[in-house]
């Protein structure tokens, strides 16, 4: 469970550079599941055909194509999303959790496969929806949604009166705030691993 | 030429500001042993591969009106490009150096945001700079925490990407220093 | 000539250069579709920001391309002045520029016979989009309004 936070969490890099919305943290993750889904059945396909370095040319190739033809998707809906995104919405198809996961040998079916790293890709988009709203509600004030005029959002707060909130928005308040919680997790995770020796301690 | 160097390096660092190699910057901070060599295989594939993919964008992808599928050309591109470089360094020089979505990324940023071939070659020769300026300083930073006693809680990477976010926010004092001459009007 | 190993190899090869085209033709067709929604949904955008920041001064015309890979980042639109005051062409560009709250959709105006003008962040309130532009103004929103200009120098070169 732990080697799966951390997991997770090295993962959640590629959130970072996102601008701190819920509406963009949706988008990526849907971007995430759909490639990831997609990327496990091509692969589950082509693997008995294709072995060797062919194989890492084919997947890669097709991920990054499967990237393209969802952005060119998302166009057609949320134009202004895709403009202001860019080239992180090719961040997923290249992040280490999809390459290792969509590689991982020992499911003999095709159903076997996809529910296996669909369940990891199920628990990852929980947390980044997760961190997204967080950061969008400490650092806009707002919870938001894609829409088709751009951004559809709930505001709370005028975060822009609030310098605070404005630093939690950007980059580095963003990257600071991410370690604190990281280290306060650990740091959490220790006492209560001190607790339980305690408590085993006492019982013997 | 100047300006777009400076600002693809410094301004809107790739690693800093679009987030490229985030997670990779740690890793590639522990050990500088393989720093040249990977310096090298990006300084020489980078700048290749943005070239040719940026011509076969601009004269067939741009005129035909669908840009918005130019990483589909640069894949197929950057993977034949950065195969034959790995295969010449391994032939000539025996190393190996594994270093794939970086690359990548800094390509389609270079293709990207260019409109001419000599910014092409500025931005990408400048995305990578970035990337190999900011390895040292991160060593430089490990080495001095590792002399210090932290908690436990901090012997990870967190104080390493505090310092990442230190560098952003000294990064951005450009935009109010006496320095640039835009802030004194 | 042909053996077992040989056979594989140019089994795989057919495979990989089938699911190539395959691809190739489906982003095509796709891409080629999805054009008109990137122009008419980033026309909008300009037009909205437009309006926010500069009431009734511009309505938003054609699309104008740059001609360039520059293209999936940015759009720009001829402006017609409701005023009449400028006999040059002026247009509005929306371009993705890197700033320390991310990557922002940035409004120009560009009149042909002076310096661009930054208008507002697209997607952002009116206090956010002046917090952002605070601290973007001395080097990104300079570096751009300085290339803005060569943008349309290139497409007019590419045009001739």
């Amino acid at each position: 469970m732990n080697k799966k936070i951390v997991l997770y969490a090295s993962a959640l890099m590629l959130m970072i550079p996102v601008p701190g919305r819920f509406a963009y943290g949706i988008i990526l993750t849907l971007l995430f599941n759909l490639v990831f889904l997609a990327g496990t059945s091509f692969v589950f396909a082509v693997r008995k055909y294709i072995t060797g370095t062919m194989q890492s040319v084919v997947i890669m190739t097709f991920l990054i194509g499967m990237s393209v033809f969802l952005k060119d998707i998302l166009i057609f809906i949320f134009p202004v999303i895709v403009l202001q995104l860019g080239v992180l919405l090719y961040f997923p198809a290249l992040s280490v959790f999809i390459l290792t996961a969509v590689n991982r040998k020992g499911s003999s079916t095709l159903q076997e496969a996809i529910s296996m790293n669909m369940k990891d890709s199920g628990c990852f988009s929980l947390f980044a929806l997760i961190y997204m709203l967080l950061r969008d509600i400490a650092g806009y004030g707002s919870i938001s949604f894609p829409g088709f005029n751009g951004i559809l959002a709930v505001q709370f707060i005028n975060s822009a009166k609030i310098p605070f909130m404005c630093f939690l928005a950007s980059l580095p308040g963003t990257i600071i705030s991410s370690t604190v919680m990281a280290v306060l997790y650990i740091h959490v995770q220790k006492m209560f691993t001190i607790i339980e020796r305690a408590g085993i301690t006492d019982e013997k | 030429m100047k300006s777009d160097f400076f600002y693809y390096a410094l301004i809107s660092s790739t690693v800093l500001m679009y987030g490229l190699g985030l997670n990779r910057i740690s890793y590639m901070s522990r050990h500088l042993d393989k720093y040249f060599v990977t310096a090298l295989k990006m300084y020489i594939v980078v700048p290749s591969s943005s070239l040719l993919c940026w011509i076969i964008t601009d004269k067939l992808l741009t005129p035909a009106g669908m840009v918005q599928m130019f990483p589909f050309i640069c894949i197929i591109l950057f993977i034949c490009i950065s195969a034959c470089c790995e295969m010449l360094m391994r032939m000539a020089a025996d190393i190996t150096t594994a270093e794939f979505s970086i690359s990548f990324l800094c390509t389609l940023i270079a293709v990207n945001e260019s409109s001419t071939i000599m910014e092409v070659l500025v931005i990408s020769l400048s995305c990578v700079t970035s990337l190999f300026l900011l390895i040292p300083l991160i060593y430089a930073l490990r080495i001095r925490l590792s002399v210090c006693s932290l908690f436990v809680e901090f012997k990870n990477d967190s104080l390493i990407y505090i310092g990442l976010a230190i560098f952003i926010i000294a990064l951005s004092a450009w935009n109010i220093s006496w320095l640039n001459p835009g802030v004194l009007p | 000539m042909l053996n077992d190993a040989n056979k594989k190899t140019l089994k795989e090869y057919g495979i990989f250069m089938a699911f190539l085209c395959g691809m190739l033709i489906l982003l095509m067709l796709l891409t080629f579709f999805a054009q008109k929604f990137w122009v008419s949904g980033l026309r909008r955008q300009v037009s909205s920001v437009l309006e926010l920041y500069e009431p009734g001064a511009y309505t938003v015309t054609d699309y104008v391309s740059l001609k360039t890979p520059l293209d999936s980042s940015a759009a720009s639109f001829v402006l017609k002045n409701k005023n009449g005051k400028s006999k040059n062409p002026v247009y509005g560009i929306i371009i993705r520029i890197m700033t320390v709250y991310g990557p922002m959709p940035a409004v120009f105006t560009y009149d042909t016979s002076q310096e661009p003008e930054f208008i507002g962040f697209a997607c952002l309130t009116q206090d956010m989009s002046d917090r952002v532009k605070g601290i973007s103004l001395n080097s990104t929103i300079q570096y751009w309004k300085k290339r803005i200009p060569l943008l349309f120098t290139v497409a007019e070169a590419v045009h001739e």
